[in-house]
């Protein structure tokens, strides 16, 4: 019984972080809400100055304050992801060598040296990381599952033009889902099997809890893939054949609010972008403004 | 069977495997120095062998996808973290399946002999590749060390499960292929995620060389054995029940 | 009038050199089935249940003979569609018939891969929640449904396609008696608005409501004909390792008492009526 108790606790399938409610953010349809998604986290990793970031940072908040979600959830999901972060900040500001080079050496100490380069990477890192997490987060918080995987779908279907599959890759998606508990059962069946003759799955380490869990994979390889045929039957059998000719139950319209929404958000975003290419160190003049 | 059909389902069911082993911890093997390893893209393999490359580039995206948003939600380390930008966590995934892919249809094509030697080019063009970006990224100290280590996690690599492999099925060397597909793929694995932590400096350089070699060859080795297992066994359970009369 | 027609079907899952050593899972076998029947498909494990099911919606394509739904041959790739949307299929495990995350969308799936209108499939999933029972469960996810509801689900799913049969590959044996019952219900509600049903089972007891009994065996077909006939074939069906109903046991057990045939009484109904018959009229009871 030890490995299926242990095996529960460390069952935590976190993708389905929804909370209905009646916010402007829930409202909105899903696509636009993934557009959003998507462009703060392209941004994000492009952006290459302090003051991009922090003006990311403060487009994300304004956007759940000002759609009545609140930011207490968005720093709520920001919480467990904090201590790494700190961590990582400090081996970038301080232990990193390469940001040693052409750089002003702010501080040192033995081994430990802050330079300018440094202290941009480390809050940098810090300020990509935050937007990221919290752009999947009023994402995650404010969308359903379905509506994500419809969403998704809808979004990518012009791509069907130039022959990406766009229906398919979602199909591919939604069976995803729906086969995780599937493979939670199976896998619980099968520890609970193994247990019974004494496999301990939750001890070892290197070659020895490999050659504990091997038994383990390979069956679940199997039943999946025998699964996977079923499935297959069972689709076709009700006239599956991919995308083509196939309808939908629902038709989704874009409402004004949407397009609103979806106009304010790329008119802010596209600002940031723009300042954060347009002030180089030309028109800043001075190296520490230039990194900002 | 429609094989659209069946490629959309297998992708699916892979790429849950995947989820599932990295959701549920299964898939991280405690190694030593608090390091792990991982068999979460082995489903990525197995996919690609069994329906192509873009079932493995799909399950890659998968895999990429969810590693993103454990990192973004629920981090159980500083390395999780580095995960959530999406040129370390989803460009790398999206390679295995392909590469995996290729290497096995060039293989189904050689003897035995050839590929050794190719799978040997493979491990050399890799640690090529770590070594020029390294070059042109970080200014590290020790080109000799680390392109001895990275050379030697690659090459030996490729012969230990090469010879574990042979050892185990000496009879029926049809296998060959997916095994020296299973390790490129996980190298690919090691060698992108690797290279792109170094090109965002999460990484010093030095330290990839022997990142490669303490994970990079056991992963492939472990990934290996896995996928030769798998297939074997579920293309010998569908051959015996075609066999027999159902 | 006829809804299928298997003529001379042979089917063999090897090709190539490995077929001419012949090893078929089906052979020769000829059957017609007509609109509004109640088919149950008997035999032991692998004698070709399940094989021979999948050939009636076009799943497998035979190796020689052929398979005609309602005229059209299941080897013309572009009837399938239309054949697979006649004949509806339900398999064993509802887990792997299920391929959405929401119980409408599960519904609503074949008619959406029909093409239809969104105003249709959306009375079709109405239509068939309501036949199966299910409107209780709108909006939930299919995973956290109990087994017996995610089967009726799956019946639903193909209802909605609105086929002219059934066709359900030991669609019960997975699940629990109360469950058992209530798809059996809906199955022989539907059946009694004129829905042709052809079901595989391990169960005489169902097999002996059925109204026509096929006994597979080998890949051929063993017997064919009305359950009284079938049930008193014993020999067969004793050289075949099939069971005999529980209610021909029964009777057999109060043979020495009881003066009637015991070979028909494949049904509860006429045992009941045989037994209070005997016991009405005295003295043949001993």
């Amino acid at each position: 019984m030890t490995a299926r108790s242990e095996f529960e606790f460390s069952v935590k399938l976190s993708i389905g972080q929804f909370v209905p409610g009646s916010s402007l953010l829930h409202m909105l349809d899903p696509r636009v809400k993934i557009v959003v998604c998507v462009m703060l986290i392209v941004s994000a990793v492009l952006v290459g100055r302090i003051f991009a970031v922090t003006l990311l940072f403060v487009l994300v908040v304004s956007v759940l304050v000002g759609t009545g979600v609140g930011a207490g959830l968005a720093f709520r999901a920001l919480r467990p992801v904090a201590p790494f972060l700190a961590v990582l900040a400090v081996i970038q500001m301080f232990a990193i060598p390469q940001l040693r080079e052409n750089a002003v050496i702010v501080w040192e100490w033995r081994f430990l040296h802050m330079t300018d380069r440094s202290i941009v990477s480390g809050v940098l890192l810090i300020g990509r990381f935050a937007v990221i997490v919290m752009a999947l987060h009023l994402f995650s918080v404010t969308t359903s599952t379905n509506q994500l995987i419809h969403g998704v779908e809808q979004l990518v279907r012009p791509l069907e033009k130039i022959g990406v599959p766009a229906h398919e890759l979602a199909m591919v998606v939604h069976i995803s889902l729906r086969f995780l508990p599937i493979l939670l059962f199976e896998t619980e069946k099968l520890m609970m099997a193994q247990a019974s003759r004494g496999a301990d799955f939750g001890k070892g380490r290197g070659v020895r809890r490999l050659r504990r869990l091997f038994p383990l994979f390979v069956p679940m390889f199997l039943i999946s893939l025998r699964h996977a045929e079923a499935i297959a039957e069972s689709m076709e059998s009700r006239c599956y054949t991919g995308g083509r000719g196939r309808t939908s139950r629902l038709r989704p319209r874009l409402k004004r609010a949407d397009y609103l929404a979806i106009g304010a958000f790329i008119a802010a975003d596209g600002a940031i972008l723009a300042a954060n290419y347009l002030f180089s160190e030309a028109v800043w003049g001075s190296r520490a403004l230039c990194i900002l | 069977m429609n094989e659209k059909v069946r490629k959309i389902v297998i992708a699916g069911v892979m790429g849950a495997i995947s989820v599932f082993l990295g959701a549920t911890h299964l898939g991280f093997i405690p190694w030593f120095a608090g390091a792990a390893l991982t068999v979460m893209h082995v489903p990525v393999i197995i996919g690609a062998v069994l329906e192509g490359p873009v079932v493995g580039a799909v399950i890659g995206l998968i895999f990429g996808a969810f590693s993103l948003i454990q990192g973004a939600i629920a981090p159980t380390g500083p390395a999780d973290v580095w995960f959530v930008n999406p040129l370390v966590s989803i460009l790398p995934r999206l390679c295995i399946g392909p590469v995996a892919w290729l290497v096995f249809r060039a293989g189904k094509k050689l003897k035995e002999g050839q590929l050794f030697i190719i799978s040997g080019f493979i491990g050399v063009a890799v640690n090529v590749f770590i070594w020029s970006l390294s070059q042109k990224l970080g200014g590290f100290e020790s080109d000799a060390v680390m392109v001895f280590t990275v050379g030697v996690s690659c090459v030996a690599a490729v012969t230990v499960s090469c010879l574990l492999l042979f050892w185990q099925y000496k009879k029926s060397s049809e296998l060959f292929p997916y095994a020296v597909s299973a390790i490129a793929g996980s190298m690919t694995n090691t060698a992108l995620v690797l290279s792109s932590l170094g090109a965002y400096k999460f990484i010093p350089w030095q330290l990839i060389g022997t990142i490669a070699l303490f994970n990079g060859l056991p992963e492939a080795v472990m990934a290996a054995i896995l996928t030769v297992v798998v297939v074997a066994t579920w293309s010998g359970i569908e051959s015996k029940r075609k066999g027999s009369s159902v | 009038m006829e809804l299928i027609r298997i003529d001379d079907l042979s089917y063999s899952y090897e090709s190539g050199p490995a077929l001419r050593a012949g090893r078929y899972a089906l052979r020769g076998v000829d059957l017609s089935i007509r609109k509004g029947q109640y088919i149950a498909v008997i035999g032991a494990n692998g004698s070709g249940k399940s094989t021979l099911l999948k050939h009636l919606n076009g799943l497998l394509v035979p190796t020689e003979g052929e398979v005609r739904v309602s005229g059209m041959s299941t080897k013309d790739k572009t009837l399938l569609k239309e054949i697979r949307r006649t004949v509806g299929m339900v398999f064993q495990n509802p887990e792997t018939q299920l391929v959405t995350t929401l119980v409408e969308d599960e519904v609503a799936f074949g008619p959406e891969n029909l093409g239809l209108e969104p105003e249709e499939i959306t009375e079709r999933v109405e239509w068939a929640m309501a036949v199966t029972g299910l409107r209780a469960l709108q909006g939930r996810p299919p995973h956290l449904l109990s087994t017996g509801q995610k089967q009726l689900l799956t019946v639903a799913s193909v209802l909605a396609m609105r086929p002219d049969c059934l066709v359900l590959d030991e669609a019960t044996s997975m699940l629990d008696p109360a469950s058992r019952k209530r798809v059996d219900d809906t199955v022989r509600r539907l059946h009694n608005d004129g829905m042709t049903v052809i079901a595989s089972t391990h169960s005489m007891d169902e097999a002996a409501e059925a109204g026509r009994v096929i006994v597979l065996a080998g890949g051929e077909v063993a017997a064919d004909g009305e359950p009284r006939e079938i049930f008193s074939r014993r020999r067969i069906l004793r050289e075949l390792r099939l069971e005999l109903p529980t209610t021909v046991r029964i009777a057999d057990l109060v043979k020495n008492r009881l003066f009637v045939e015991t070979e028909r009484l494949f049904n509860p109904r006429l045992l009941a009526s045989a037994v209070s018959d005997a016991y009405r009229k005295g003295g043949t009871l001993r």
